[in-house]
């Protein structure tokens, strides 16, 4: 009020400065991690400046793209993680949630809000399966009289598709519901939507305190573990070298591509970005069962606080695995990286996931 | 009384049920955990019974009058013979004929059978359903019964197949001996949900109903031995036909859910919830408030003063019945007075006849006295009207935000009181315009000075209580959530209140308003508290909102409605005598006071 | 004939009049009556920034009223003037001065209240410490400097001087090396990722969502830029993100936060245990309850705080008000949710209610008593 009165409204001057112990975290971060859509699962992070109540605590963990005809709605509480309507019958509706309780229990569940007897849990394994999640969902078709929850009065003639997966700790459901003819004809438009959610946490990923999580590896035995840190899965550097390191990421979704991180790369080290014919010349290694690019570059290396280290060497590794990109990056003075090559190259085609 | 009622019952179901007393007293008695409270089983019938047949008795096929604990007996052990009994009453046949029941339609407003309305089943959810979406008062009254209609079949089905898994033989003895597969289990018991009737042993606080045992037997808790005795005792009742062998049972289940609910400490208030149903204290306030009112008329046509006497004791016996019944609420619960809604009707219409009984007792003008049983009578007949939209048991357990009890005693009852005296206030009030519209004592000045005199003592006496039970509300939010005044519509409510009452009290001591001014706006003061008491819950929005229900929109408009009618009448006929009377000063009318 | 009165008393004479009063009590009734019909439609604290704050403001229904910090004021001056002031001061009359007393005292507190007292909230996880509470409504931006010897310096653009709707705005100050252009700001709003467009940020934007019922769980958003001569910097800041963004200029880390404005507290609070119990076979709170550890110069008190019974301590006051997080499975840990208030004025409202209910006793009583001994005596004559 009184600024504005002042006239200082326009006033560029920031005047309220003060010094106190730190409790920032000055670490710079991509900003899908800053916003915990890396991370965490559904509820509320009070240390976030939510309360933790009603507000949309639980930071998107999915993208995804809304069928045409559908509309999207604001996920009414936290129990619902994306919430869609039917445009022309909003009495068919479709939400994505994170529940508890695993496929099975949640599938009778659902049999049961149908109106449906009971199956023995071996009939469950006898289920179809559709892509969802880029994993194999549980898809389930049931037709009955619909007594969900928030329902005032059972209704006949339903029809409920439903497709599961589980996750650690977690079973992820998307699910329509609406009236049978109606739900009929949108079938295929819901088998694309499940198709197209993706999680910006890949399924594998792991536990950032634990370090490995589901990636297991051979480090080369003149390579010593250093401490674990953010978005790193895990961090090496030969024994008792000081400016060398090389670390696993696994970047959620696309993670920008695997040309976009090789270009970072070679910025970083200031060198010009690749066309693709330089991509195609670029040696592949197998990485996960899969083709890997490996990219060296010499340079003048920026690092991510921006500090300047002059005659150093990169080596990085990117593989898109299910849901991921994976990434294995060391750095360090030219001739250090020269000769760690060979075991950098070891190191990476000894990745696996149990 | 009990003994009485005994008798009648006694002589009106000799015949006709298999039902003896004995055994409709233990059920009566039995305890049950409802809505987080356990209470007779009878109350949770006759609140069942009520949302059915919109009254707390049925009558059967031989139009024998029968008890809502009989109605539930007759439904939970013989649901055949309960699917042809009418007591689905529907009060206009729009419903039936909108769910294509048509042709079985007798009357405007009649009672149906389960068996009558279930070829309807099917659209009647349908309807139900889609009527549902709507905003309860955007609703249509043909939607809103479709809904009620629509749930009051749903209960009926859970009633009726609470017992499904006793009439399928042998089934307790399966679960014991564990040879009873686990989907029969789930598929025998998954609608025996109806009633949570077995008191738990192991301490905890949730009573069980028939599916929570299973399913916890299901996770690897086998129920406990008294449990499989009651359990045993329901599949011999649900599945005997034989009288004794049913009594038998019906004493071994009541016997062990009262020993455990007694170990528990959960019985001792059961006898007393069924005399207090018994009592029925607010149908005979009622009957005694319309006897004082009509003795209180005959005064008028005949002044005497045994009348007068009479009319009294009949009133003051209507306020003893009104506060026995408040009595025994404050002991069932342990709480104050006032906890929701039907609870304010109740505690204001005491106090507002005890009030006009005291003005009365002062004044000896008669006017207190006519007031008594007229606000007496409108209370009750309210609260009964209430209670019916509600369909609800109105002894309910309190959000944990709102128990205290030091604060419920202080702020909720003076700000009930205080809602009591501005409605006297403007019945006072209403006394005055009426009274000179229809020329009562034409001519008589000091008459109108002294009811004029009465408005205003009132609704200091009513600004009083407000003010304090405000101020007294505001530092319960205050010591409690850190927020004197949130803005919060109930606290708005009463505010309000308090402004009017400020308004007009200082518009008077201005010389805006005179006798006349002030029964006016004691009257649109009384507007204003309906609006605060009735009103404010209709909005849906605030921490106090109570309660929410669309009769009660009806109610309250044609409240409004007829005091807009009272204050036009007002009005004109003030315009009327004005234009009749010849101006001899103009100046002294400068300001309009009136 | 009268004499003529100057102009001075002629306006005090208004100012201390019945008249004003009536008039004040009639807006101030039409004040409230719309405002809680409006908030069937907004939300409360939306109502009541408009309702108080604004010296007039146009209601949903296009009616012109003046705000209520305005007439409550106005209110003021008429009863300290008219029922103080100018008032008679007779025997019979006493009672009436002390009610005015107690109003005057209870607007007193409340613009005491008002001016000086802080409410905000705190959530905290079972085993964990808090020193700080935080606003409800108010979101500060800083800019945050990290310094050595671990400390850090904080430059706080305040939450009322943000840029709104499609402005922007560009902030400087002393020995800062860049300038901070702030811009989109939206009240409620959570991220989302996009394919393609030109507004993301790494393939994010915001997606504004439409004000939360209760107005302390709108979540803004806002972009920043962070301009000096060699970088021109983007940055997404979002109430909810868990880590401000970070970036490094000349040399010197800087970190910009979007966050609820924090009070820093005294002492610090540990929840050992949070309780909370439902009414049996319902979902209807019975109670809830957390056990605190309280530390102030290595003093630790335990503390119980429960509805309805608050800690106090040290200018602050601990409510205990919600829990979650929501829908939280058996096992999952659990955090309670304080309101914690420092309010100089807390005991006001008691004390103006003392002093008007005694007034309102010495007025009425010897009236009513003079009442009933007349009807008496007439009775009797």
């Amino acid at each position: 009020m009184l600024p504005l009165v002042l006239g200082c409204g326009d006033d560029p001057k920031i005047t309220e400065i003060r010094e106190r112990d730190a409790t920032t975290d000055f670490q710079p971060r991509g900003t899908a991690e800053r916003f915990g859509m890396m991370r965490g699962g559904p509820g509320g992070n009070p240390h976030a400046g939510g309360f933790g109540s009603d507000a949309p605590s639980a930071a998107p963990q999915f993208a995804w793209t809304t069928p045409e005809g559908w509309e999207e709605k604001v996920p009414p509480g936290t129990m619902r993680v994306a919430d869609f309507r039917l445009s022309k019958n909003p009495e068919v509706e479709c939400y994505l949630s994170v529940v508890q309780g695993g496929i099975a229990a949640n599938v009778m569940r659902w049999r049961k809000q149908m109106g449906l007897e009971p199956v023995p849990p071996s009939a469950i394994a006898g289920l179809p399966q559709q892509p969802f999640l880029g994993q194999r969902g549980i898809f389930v078709d049931l037709e009955g009289t619909f007594a969900g929850m928030g329902q005032s009065a059972p209704r006949e003639g339903y029809r409920l598709l439903g497709l599961l997966v589980e996750e650690p700790g977690r079973t992820v459901t998307l699910k329509m519901t609406g009236p049978k003819d109606a739900v009929a004809g949108e079938r295929d438009r819901f088998l694309e939507l499940a198709q197209s959610f993706r999680a910006a946490e890949p399924a594998a990923a792991p536990d950032d305190s634990g370090g490995e999580g589901s990636l297991a590896w051979d480090a080369p035995k003149e390579w010593e573990r250093r401490p674990d840190q953010q978005m790193r899965v895990v961090t090496f550097a030969p024994r008792g070298a000081t400016g060398t390191e090389c670390y696993i990421t696994i970047l959620g979704g696309s993670g920008g591509g695997v040309e976009a991180n090789l270009n970072r790369w070679r910025q970083q080290m200031g060198q010009t970005p690749l066309d693709a014919a330089g991509f195609a010349a670029l040696e592949s290694i197998q990485v996960l069962g899969r083709d890997a690019k490996v990219l060296e570059v010499s340079g003048d290396y920026t690092d991510m606080q921006g500090n300047q280290v002059g005659s150093a060497s990169l080596l990085g590794v990117v593989c898109p695995v299910e849901g991921a990109l994976l990434t294995v990056k060391m750095t360090g003075p030219k001739d250090v990286i020269e000769n760690e090559k060979d075991r950098f190259l070891a190191f990476c085609r000894s990745l696996r996931l149990p | 009384m009990r003994y009485l009622s005994f008798l009648l019952l006694f002589a009106a179901t000799a015949s006709a049920t298999p039902w003896d007393e004995k055994t409709v007293d233990l059920f009566t008695h039995l305890p049950v955990q409802d809505a987080g409270r356990v209470k007779p089983l009878s109350t949770v019938a006759s609140y069942a019974l009520l949302r059915m047949n919109h009254q707390r008795t049925f009558r059967d096929a031989e139009k024998k009058s029968r008890s809502p604990t009989e109605w539930l007996l007759e439904v939970l052990f013989r649901p055949d013979e309960a699917r042809q009994e009418k007591f689905f009453l529907v009060e206009n046949s729009a419903v039936l004929d909108a769910v294509g029941l048509t042709d079985v339609v007798r009357q405007r407003r009649d009672r149906y059978s389960y068996e009558e309305l279930a070829p309807a089943r099917g659209r009647l959810m349908q309807l139900a359903h889609d009527y549902d979406q709507i905003k309860a008062q955007d609703r249509t009254p043909v939607q809103s019964e479709l809904i009620d209609l629509g749930q009051a079949f749903l209960e009926f089905e859970r009633y009726a197949q609470l017992l499904d898994f006793g009439r399928s033989g042998d089934v307790v003895k399966k679960l014991e001996d564990g040879s009873l597969s686990g989907q029969d289990a789930v598929r025998l018991f998954d609608g025996s949900v109806a009633l949570a009737l077995f008191p738990p042993v192991d301490g905890s606080d949730a009573w069980l109903t028939p599916q929570d045992l299973v399913s916890l037997a299901l996770a690897g808790h086998p129920p406990a031995p008294e449990h499989v005795a009651m359990l045993e005792a329901l599949e011999r009742m649900a599945s005997s036909g034989d009288e004794t062998t049913f009594r038998e049972a019906a004493a071994e289940f009541y016997g062990r859910s009262r020993q455990i609910a007694t170990t528990r400490g959960e019985y001792r208030k059961i006898p007393l919830e069924v005399s207090y149903y018994k009592l029925d204290a607010f149908t005979k306030g009622l009957v005694f408030y319309i006897l004082g009112f009509v003795l209180v008329a005959v005064t008028w046509l005949w002044p005497n003063a045994w009348l007068k006497r009479a009319a009294i004791a009949a009133t003051a016996t209507g306020l003893a019945f009104n506060a026995t019944g408040i009595v025994l609420r404050c002991i069932l619960l342990g709480r104050p007075p006032v906890l929701n809604l039907y609870d304010t009707i109740l505690f204001i219409t005491a106090v507002g006849v005890l009030s006009s009984l005291v003005i009365e007792f002062i004044n000896r003008r008669g006017i207190g006295l006519a007031a008594a049983p007229i606000l007496g009578s409108l209370g009750m007949f309210i609260s009964n009207r209430f209670e019916l939209i509600e369909s609800r048991d109105t002894l309910r357990l309190l959000q944990a935000v709102l128990d205290t009890n030091f604060w419920l005693a202080t702020h909720v009852v003076c700000i009930t009181i205080g809602y009591s005296a501005g409605l006297l206030a403007s019945a006072i009030g209403h006394v005055y315009v009426i009274g000179r519209i229809v020329g009562l004592k034409r001519g008589n000045k000091s008459f109108y000075r002294n009811i004029a005199r009465m408005v205003y003592g009132t609704l200091c006496f009513a600004l009083l209580f407000s003010v304090v039970g405000t101020i007294l509300g505001g530092i319960w939010a205050n010591y409690s959530w850190g927020r004197f005044w949130g803005w919060d519509p109930k606290e708005n409510g009463a505010l309000l209140i308090v402004l009017a009452q400020l308004a007009l009290i200082h518009a008077k001591l201005d010389g805006r308003l005179r006798d006349l001014g002030v029964s006016v706006a004691s009257i649109l003061v009384g507007g204003v508290v309906s609006w605060s008491w009735w009103g404010v819950n209709l909005l849906g929005v605030g921490l106090h909102s109570y309660g929410f229900t669309g009769g009660v929109w009806t109610g309250l408009i044609t409240f409004w409605s007829i005091e807009g009618l009272v204050l036009f009448a007002t009005l004109v006929s003030w315009l009327v005598s004005r234009s009749a009377a010849t101006p001899p000063e103009s100046g002294a009318t400068e300001a309009n006071p009136v | 004939m009268k004499e003529p009165k100057s102009p001075l008393s002629l306006v005090l004479g208004f100012l201390g009049s019945y008249t004003l009063a009536w008039m004040i009590f009639l807006v101030l009734f039409a004040l409230t009556f719309f405002g809680t019909l409006e908030q069937a439609h907004a939300s409360l604290q939306d109502v009541r920034t408009k309702y108080f704050d604004s010296p007039i403001f146009l209601t949903e229904w296009g009616i012109p009223l003046p705000g209520a910090s305005f007439l409550l004021g106005l209110l003021f001056l008429n009863l300290v003037v008219g029922g103080m002031i100018r008032m008679r001061r007779t025997w019979s009359r006493v009672g009436i001065f002390v009610i005015h007393i107690g109003i005057a005292f209870l607007l007193l507190s409340g613009l005491v209240e008002g001016l000086t007292s802080k409410k905000g909230s705190m959530a905290v996880y079972e085993g964990e410490t808090s020193t700080e509470f935080k606003s409800y409504y108010d979101w500060d931006v800083s800019i945050l400097e990290q310094l050595p010897e671990g400390r850090e310096r904080v430059y706080t653009i305040p939450y009322e001087r943000l840029p709104r709707g499609a402005k922007s705005a560009v902030f400087r100050a002393d020995g800062l090396p860049f300038e901070l252009e702030l811009s989109g700001f939206l009240r409620n709003c959570r991220p989302q990722p996009v394919q393609q467009g030109s507004d993301a940020v790494e393939g994010l934007v915001f997606r504004e969502l439409p004000p939360a019922e209760e107005a302390e769980n709108n979540v803004p958003g806002i972009t920043a830029k962070v301009i000096s001569k060699d970088v021109r910097r983007e940055a997404l800041l979002w109430g909810f993100q868990q880590a401000p963004y970070a970036t490094t200029i000349d040399g010197r880390r800087f970190a910009v936060d979007l966050h609820r404005r924090a009070w820093p507290l005294p002492y610090s609070v540990t929840l050992r245990k949070f309780t909370h119990e439902e009414h049996p076979g319902t979902n209807m709170p019975r109670f809830f309850s957390s056990d605190i550890t309280r530390v102030q110069n290595n003093v630790a008190t335990d503390v119980h705080i429960s509805m309805n019974d608050p800690m106090r301590h040290g200018g602050y006051i601990f409510f205990q008000s919600a829990w979650g997080p929501p829908n939280a499975v058996p096992g999952q840990p659990l955090y309670s949710v304080f309101s914690v208030v420092e309010n100089p004025a807390d005991h006001g409202p008691l004390v103006a209610l003392i002093i008007v209910a005694i007034g309102l006793l010495t007025h009425f009583i010897p009236k009513l008593v003079a009442h009933v001994e007349a009807e008496a005596a007439r009775r009797r004559a």
